[in-house]
């Protein structure tokens, strides 16, 4: 049986290898110099995530929500304030900050990076937990984060929460990764944690 | 191969365009709406490696990406933002389409392919860049607004304190100059009283002149001292008042002489006004009414009318009139039309400040040697309740 510290670093290599994979995609692609972090990973209940995220309640958040079954089900999602999407835009099209082009670009592009991110991590997750995922088209939104509703509907959940920075072009964003087990699925979820 | 191309057949009848590739790279579907917008048919397409016609996918991160897709079943976006142009279609109306790409996979039997569905978000984008610049001009409007409503608002706070400053200025200096001036009429008076027989009959007749300006002079300190007495921060009082009876009250407490006529044509039904201030309004405008009038046989008519959301209280004489020229001017404090000692220009502004502060406004209209007719409207309901 591990202990909480093994298996947080366990997570944490799971997800270091999936976000390294997706920097060097995006690194590529974008012909920006990406530097992609995850100085935290930690595991909690729904309710916990909750607790801690009450500081961000009123914020509009930005977030790219990637749907997965059959092996597990839950989600994975990228998380940022609105206004740092805004800024992230920004950098990575060129777009003044106050342009109305760029809160159209805003959709697309963090759906793409988003997108980019979670494939890298969820690739990961489902290669080095050896388990089969099925997975729905990603989906962007805008929300306050008190109106995610999946929250609510599924308290006894397990959240894996990875707090990411990023540096592009020398500039900070800060933003989360986040993956949820729905709670028939813990189980299975812990097994194959204990099986790696 | 025939299980497989029964499958991806299915595409042909979905109206955007649809491209299979194997994970070789080649293309091994083109729906129909694909031959539509790209102008190339599934025969020439069909069979090629798809970054011969599409080189822009040429790249390591696409490659990547694609096959990340073919192996994990992990679906990817490829968005107009990050990833421009990837094929250069052209929509029904013949505009370049601004697309966003997804790329998901199928598998049918142990083959997989990567299928990319390519939907043009022109449109939607169009609409959604019309909907923000719309809704950046309304922001940017309501934020304009507000700041004339603040700039306003500061001025309008400004005015009500330069008026009540003006006020009590005025209050103080005629309620200060008046025990001087009645102390010099007093002193005056006995001059005369005491040395009448000693003093030359001209220096006796420019005393009288003296104490006649002076009884004018205290005339004007009392009509400024009455005009503002009648703040604009003292409450509207709405009540029930039956305006016959106040208007006979009016008549009562003027004493009118015997060649006044004064009609009314007004209903019973007791209206909500404010008692004092109309009372007010009657009192000076009938008074008016019966001063400016140097007919023998005066009338005066008062009506009421009912107009929506407000009343209409009209006062016709048949009195001298007034000229056009004069009808803004005679609303000014200290403007007289006439030369009578009993007329100070207060009259005309104390009605216009008391309908004013019942949220109502005056007009007139005159004819000379006609008579005039003023005319108050008066809101319904308590200005300060709207």
């Amino acid at each position: 049986m591990i202990g909480q510290e093994e298996r947080n670093d366990l997570l944490r290599e799971i997800v270091n290898i999936g976000v390294g994979r997706a920097a060097g995609i995006l690194n590529e692609m974008i012909q920006k110099e990406i530097v992609l972090e995850v100085p935290e990973v930690f595991m909690l209940t729904i309710d916990e995530f909750k607790q801690r995220l009450l500081y961000m309640e009123d914020l509009f958040m930005s977030k790219v929500t990637l749907k997965f079954t059959l092996g597990l089900e839950g989600k994975s999602e990228f998380m940022l304030t609105y206004e740092n999407a805004k800024k992230i835009t920004s950098v990575l099209i060129g777009e003044d900050l106050d342009s109305s082009e760029l809160e159209i670009a805003v959709e697309g592009t963090i759906n793409e990076l988003g997108n980019i991110l979670l494939n890298g991590l969820m690739g990961s997750f489902s290669n080095i937990l050896n388990v089969e995922l099925e997975y729905e088209v990603p989906a962007y939104s805008v929300h306050k984060l008190h109106d995610f509703s999946e929250l609510s509907e599924n308290t006894s959940g397990l959240i894996v929460i990875c707090n990411t920075s990023f540096w592009i072009n020398d500039i900070d964003f800060e933003a989360k990764l986040i993956i949820m087990i729905k709670k028939e699925s813990i189980n299975t979820f812990t097994d194959r944690l204990l099986g790696v | 191969m025939a299980e497989t191309n029964k499958f991806l057949l299915c595409y042909d009848f979905i109206s955007y365009p649809i491209i299979a590739i194997n994970s070789g790279f080649e293309i091994v579907f083109w729906n129909k709406a694909t031959t539509r917008e790209s102008r190339i048919s599934a025969l020439q397409a069909c069979g090629k490696p798809i970054f011969e016609l599409y080189p822009k996918l040429d790249s390591n991160f696409f490659k990547e990406r694609i096959q990340n897709v073919l192996k994990s079943g992990l679906n990817d976006t490829f968005n107009p933002q990050l990833s421009p142009n990837l094929f250069p279609f052209h929509n029904v109306s013949g505009k370049r389409s601004v697309q966003k790409v997804v790329v998901s996979r199928a598998k049918i039997k142990e083959e997989k392919f990567a299928i990319f569905s390519v939907l043009d978000v022109y449109e939607s984008e169009r609409k959604l860049s019309a909907y923000r610049e719309l809704k950046k001009k309304t922001e940017e409007e309501i934020k304009k607004r507000k700041e004339v409503e603040n700039e306003l608002r500061k001025y309008l706070n400004q005015l009500e304190s330069s008026n009540n400053d003006l006020d009590r200025f005025a209050e103080m200096i005629s309620h200060d100059l008046r025990s001087p001036l009645s102390g010099v009429g007093i002193l005056l008076k006995y001059l005369i009283d005491d040395n009448c027989s000693q003093l030359p009959s001209n220096s006796v007749k420019n005393i009288e002149l003296a104490l006649k300006s002076i009884e004018t002079m205290q005339n004007m300190i009392n009509a400024t001292l009455e005009y503002s007495r009648f703040k604009s921060n003292d409450e509207v009082n709405l009540e029930q008042v039956n305006l016959n009876e106040l208007i006979d009250e009016v008549k009562r407490a003027m004493n009118i002489p015997v060649n006044v006529g004064i009609s009314s044509d007004i209903d019973e039904i007791p209206v909500e006004i404010d008692r004092g201030r109309m009372r007010q309004v009657l009192l000076n405008l009938i008074s008016n009414a019966v001063k400016y009038n140097s007919k023998e046989h005066k009338y005066i008519n008062i009506e009421l009318e009912n107009k929506g959301n407000l009343y209409q209280l009209s006062i016709t004489d048949n009195g001298n009139g007034i000229d056009e020229s004069e009808y803004q001017n005679i609303f000014s404090l200290y403007h007289s039309l006439n030369r009578r000692k009993d007329s100070y220009g207060i009259g005309l502004p104390i009605v216009e400040r008391l309908v004013g502060q019942m949220g109502g406004s005056i007009s007139v209209r005159s004819k000379i040697g006609v008579g005039s007719t003023f005319a108050i409207s008066i809101p319904k309901y308590s200005p300060s309740a709207s």
